[in-house]
């Protein structure tokens, strides 16, 4: 290994860069209950009405970390991976594999049925670590979920990690 | 205020919140991806997680996230509300192993005339291995 930076200027000129993942139709009730039921989370706030009514929400909310999850304004079209062409934020070949390195999520509001949630993807940082099987890339990813009034949700401080290719492919 | 839920003169430094366990299994795993739009093959498709390096399909990180939200919330019930959480990522789970995630209040606060509990969590795996550490989560009341 050469000591030469993995973070090429291609690498480097997408720090700071922002893309936008408008909302297409409202957050329904069912979307809400389907991933508590993904979850295996049973509170009766997240689908049963009446129950949610009585409580200090007046309605149903979604799980906390429901938005921070919401794939479905990314576009349709999904690559060989399985994972959307449209995702942001990616390292170019040879990089490959993506380990999670960790989240930092703020809570600003409950998420509701009705609402339209845009979400900004910036990517806030890109640097370089060595690791236990080689050098590693990390990428922070700053997304902001709003509604449709503008207003915050939620922040979602996510970080990725890039390990090195091995000559012979294969990753980590 | 509902009875339903805890109350911030009855936390105390120490305290341990009751621990959620779950077994991850590959219909959870599925019913995740489909449940958040997301159908990365490396949590679902053998095959291709092999050719990827990894033993098997592993769990999304983000859902072990919604679990530590899930114990929160189901201790502190309605009368708190969950503010910030922030957790690293140990190791990769996948189907078969049965996870608890665990935590203790480690500091409680007034500011601002708000009431503050910041807690210490993590997910131990089925051998009492850290899978997720070090984390917490800020919780007003």
């Amino acid at each position: 290994m050469s000591e030469e930076s993995l973070i090429t200027p291609e690498i480097e000129a997408m720090v700071g860069k922002e893309k936008v993942y408008q909302g297409w139709e409202e957050i329904g009730r069912g979307i809400i209950r389907r991933f508590a039921l993904g979850v295996g989370d049973t509170n009766r706030l997240y689908w049963d009405e009446e129950y949610a009514k009585k409580s200090r929400y007046q309605g149903i909310i979604s799980p906390p970390t429901m938005i921070f999850e919401l794939n479905h304004n990314i576009g349709a079209e999904i690559g060989e991976d399985g994972i959307s062409i449209d995702a942001w934020g990616r390292l170019p070949p040879p990089f490959e594999n993506v380990i999670r390195g960790g989240n930092e999520y703020e809570f600003y509001q409950p998420v509701r049925p009705g609402d339209v949630v845009t979400t900004t993807n910036k990517i806030a940082q890109i640097y370089e670590r060595p690791g236990k099987a080689g050098p590693m890339v990390f990428v922070v990813n700053e997304l902001t979920y709003y509604n449709q009034r503008g207003e915050k949700l939620g922040l979602n401080r996510e970080t990725v990690i890039y390990p090195y290719p091995k000559r012979n492919g294969g990753g980590s | 205020m509902s009875e339903h839920g805890l109350f911030f003169k009855n936390i105390n430094v120490g305290d341990e919140i009751p621990p959620l366990t779950k077994d991850i299994t590959q219909v959870r795993m599925v019913m995740y991806s489909a449940a958040t739009w997301d159908f990365a093959r490396v949590h679902y498709d053998k095959d291709f997680a092999q050719s990827r390096g990894r033993p098997a399909p592993f769990a999304d990180g983000q859902m072990l996230g919604a679990f530590l939200a899930e114990m929160i919330i189901n201790w502190i019930g309605d009368n708190g509300t969950l503010k910030k959480m922030d957790f690293r990522f140990r190791k990769m789970l996948f189907p078969g192993d049965r996870i608890t995630c665990k935590g203790s209040v480690t500091e409680k606060r007034t500011e601002n005339e708000q009431k503050l509990v910041t807690c210490d969590l993590w997910i131990e795996d089925q051998n009492g291995e850290k899978v997720l550490a070090p984390a917490s989560a800020l919780i007003s009341f």
